[in-house]
């Protein structure tokens, strides 16, 4: 683990990282304005570097698909969207509908939930293929069939030439889903966002899928922005995850860390309720209590209710992103904000230098035989 | 799907058949006497011998002093032969009446359908894309005017306005008096005006034809647009939706191609039922704009006890509503590809 004094935002450990990261959100918050006021996200922020392949996860209801189909702004109406999101140093949150319009697709692909309901049951795959080939190639007709027939077999349909006149009822899900990763990443995106890929899939199925995601990510250098609630999903794709709950990234670490030493409780909670057959249990642990109302403010941390390392500053402070060394000096010498600051160099964003963040006055302590520090 | 028509069409003797049967018996159970009817009477005590005989006559000539399914056995018969019986508000066989009445309105009905396609849909797609928003509140207070004012009421008071005051609207009927009529091929003023290339005519018609098909159409473009308006805004909210815009779709394409595509879905269905109030609305519409078709004759039918001419009339429209609902289960067949492949070939 890096010291965090001497690295400063990580400045002098992006060996390998590009200088500048392809994405950079700041503050995202997305608020819906429905029966009544929902924050789903609350001031998040990060970084993925060119070709970093990142996990974001939480449970339903965290915030994490909200926040990252809020990059293109491709929530509803009655969502309000703050914060600033630069793509290759253009802000997207600045752009018009008609500008971001040549975002969404050609540079920022995106991959649904449920391929079920995610394709238009009245159109053939090949017009909804060939609709986004001609949006981003300006291409003949028949040169996009062509292209929408080559896409199909490359995401590993079988009999695409064939098939590609089919409706997308006549596919089954994990085929669907492979249409609707050809969609994506056809215009060939910098940035891929996939939201919870493998949630409606056959469990046979979820890892074809991830396979396929990294392969075409991996080729193109495409940045992977993964979202999902299961934990074991990330694990053998991204170099890092983010952990988000209410609204918030609670944890940020390389995947590595998530797995072997969680910097927050919640985390180890998530670690805890997945069924494992190395060790015997009874029955699977739960996570005690709900997530917090979303349309109520909170005091102090998120997750507090809900934790068992909590101590007095949780009730009253939320905590900031920290590195785990400050995290845990913070709370026994009553650190404010500042000097939290201060002793992590300056604004912290979880990103490809970035150390293990938490946002959490108690910190589990490492698991055993892992060196902290 | 060639057998499912093949179903459809094998069926439709049945329920043509099940169709004459009520439409023979209820027309036969409207307490009148049909003699007396006939001779323009109300079936009133008749004491003068010279018109029982007269009427003895016509029960004999006509058979109405026999048992019931034995008329129906006999207007059996004679449908298969083609004859409806004599219309005794013309003096003429019901189905010459017909093949003269029924082709204008024709004309006005298909006028007004796709005039209320026209509005209703355009309508309905605007209101959904402005949710919430001033254009929408003010299309749900238009809208909800528009289909609760009774047709009859708008056609008057429309008719005084367009045509009594402004002189917008052309006068009653198909046709200027001063107009020379086209030869009738069709019946139908405005295709047989083409046919005999009589611009003149066309557009005269064209005119005529405008009132009443604006105002049916208006009205139930209305009601139309009021379900494309909530379909419209189901399928804006749905994932298919999402994903169509964040191909970075042109906004025209994601409201037409993905939304409108499946949100007109229902309106076939929709079109289909709306042609059974349209039919209604036709009747009261002719009277008022004086078009020689269906629903002016059955009026007249109507108002004279012609029970002929009302079993004739109730014929039609009857087949009309069997054939369209064909057309709707056909149409839902090429709308939906989730319906034809469940149609199993």
């Amino acid at each position: 683990m890096k010291s965090p004094a001497a690295d400063p935002a990580g400045a002098a450990d992006t060996s390998g990282a590009p200088a500048a990261p392809l994405l950079s959100v700041r503050d995202l918050s997305v608020t819906f304005h429905a029966h009544a006021e929902v924050r789903a996200v609350n001031g998040i922020s990060y970084d993925l570097g060119a070709g970093e392949h990142v996990g974001l996860v939480g449970e339903s209801g965290s915030g994490k698909s909200a926040g990252a189909l809020a990059l293109v702004r491709l929530v509803p109406d009655y969502a309000e969207i703050e914060g600033q999101v630069m793509l290759d140093g253009v802000d997207l949150a600045r752009l018009t509908e008609r500008e971001l319009r040549d975002v969404r697709g050609r540079r920022v692909g995106i991959v649904y939930q449920d391929p079920f309901s995610s394709l238009n049951p009245v159109l053939t795959i090949e017009k909804q293929l060939t609709e986004v080939v001609r949006r981003h190639s300006r291409v003949r007709a028949g040169k996009a069939r062509a292209e929408a027939a080559r896409l199909l077999e490359s995401v590993g349909v079988p009999n695409a030439a064939e098939r590609i006149s089919d409706y997308p009822h006549q596919y089954s899900g994990g085929m669907r889903q492979r249409a609707v990763i050809a969609m994506a990443v056809s215009p060939r995106p910098a940035l891929l966002i996939a939201d919870e890929p493998t949630t409606a899939l056959d469990v046979t199925v979820q890892a074809q899928i991830l396979e396929l995601l990294q392969d075409l990510t991996s080729e193109h250098g495409t940045t992977m922005l993964l979202i999902t609630h299961d934990l074991a999903v990330v694990a053998g794709i991204t170099r890092r995850v983010m952990v988000m709950y209410a609204g918030r990234i609670v944890e940020a670490s390389s995947t590595e860390d998530v797995f072997t030493r969680p910097a927050h409780p919640y985390t180890v909670a998530l670690h805890r309720s997945l069924p494992r057959i190395d060790e015997r249990r009874e029955r699977l642990m739960t996570i005690e209590g709900q997530p917090p109302d979303p349309s109520r403010p909170i005091a102090g941390c998120p997750f507090a209710p809900r934790c068992s390392a909590r101590i007095d500053r949780c009730t009253m402070e939320d905590p900031p992103l920290m590195t785990v060394p400050t995290a845990r000096r913070a709370a026994a010498e009553g650190w404010d904000r500042r000097m939290i600051r201060e002793q992590d160099g300056g604004a912290l964003f979880p990103g490809p230098a970035a150390p293990q963040l938490t946002a959490c006055w108690n910190p589990p302590p490492p698991a055993e035989g892992s060196p902290d520090e | 799907m060639r057998w499912f028509i093949l179903r459809r069409l094998s069926l439709m003797p049945f329920v043509l058949l099940g169709m004459t049967f009520i439409t023979f018996v209820v027309s036969q159970l409207i307490p009148i006497d049909p003699a007396a009817a006939y001779l323009g009477g109300r079936g009133a005590v008749h004491t003068d011998e010279a018109e029982q005989n007269i009427l003895n006559a016509l029960n004999a000539r006509w058979g109405w002093d026999r048992p019931i399914l034995e008329r129906y056995w006999i207007y059996l018969t004679n449908l298969t032969k083609g004859d409806l019986g004599e219309a005794s508000n013309t003096l003429r066989p019901v189905t010459t009446d017909l093949a003269k009445v029924v082709p204008p309105t024709i004309e006005l009905v298909l006028a007004a359908m796709l005039a209320a396609l026209a509005i209703g849909i355009p309508l309905g797609v605007f209101a959904a894309s402005r949710k919430g928003r001033f254009w929408d509140e003010g299309f749900k207070v238009v809208s909800t005017l528009a289909i609760s004012v009774p047709v009859f009421w708008l056609a008057i008071v429309g008719f005084t306005i367009f045509y009594g005051r402004l002189g917008w609207a052309a006068g009653p009927g198909q046709l200027d008096i001063f107009t020379r009529a086209p030869p009738a091929v069709t019946r139908m003023v405005v295709l047989d005006s083409i046919i005999a290339r009589r611009w003149d005519a066309l557009w005269d018609a064209l005119h005529h034809l405008a009132y009443p098909a604006l105002l049916l159409g208006t009205v139930i473009g209305f009601y139309f647009a009021r379900v494309v308006r909530s379909e419209m805004v189901e399928a804006l909210e749905s994932d298919y939706v999402r994903t169509a815009r964040g191909k970075g779709l042109k906004r025209s394409l994601v409201l037409y191609r993905h939304g409108l595509r499946n949100a007109i879905i229902p309106m076939i269905t929709l079109s289909g039922l709306a042609f059974g109030s349209l039919l209604t609305s036709v009747i009261v519409i002719e009277h008022v704009v004086g078009w020689p078709g269906l629903g002016e004759y059955a009026f007249r039918a109507a108002t004279r006890l012609d029970l002929n001419g009302i079993a004739g009339v109730v014929m039609v429209i009857s087949l009309a509503y069997v054939m369209v609902n064909l057309a709707v289960d056909l149409l839902y067949t090429v709308a939906d590809p989730r319906v034809r492949e469940g149609m199993g070939t």
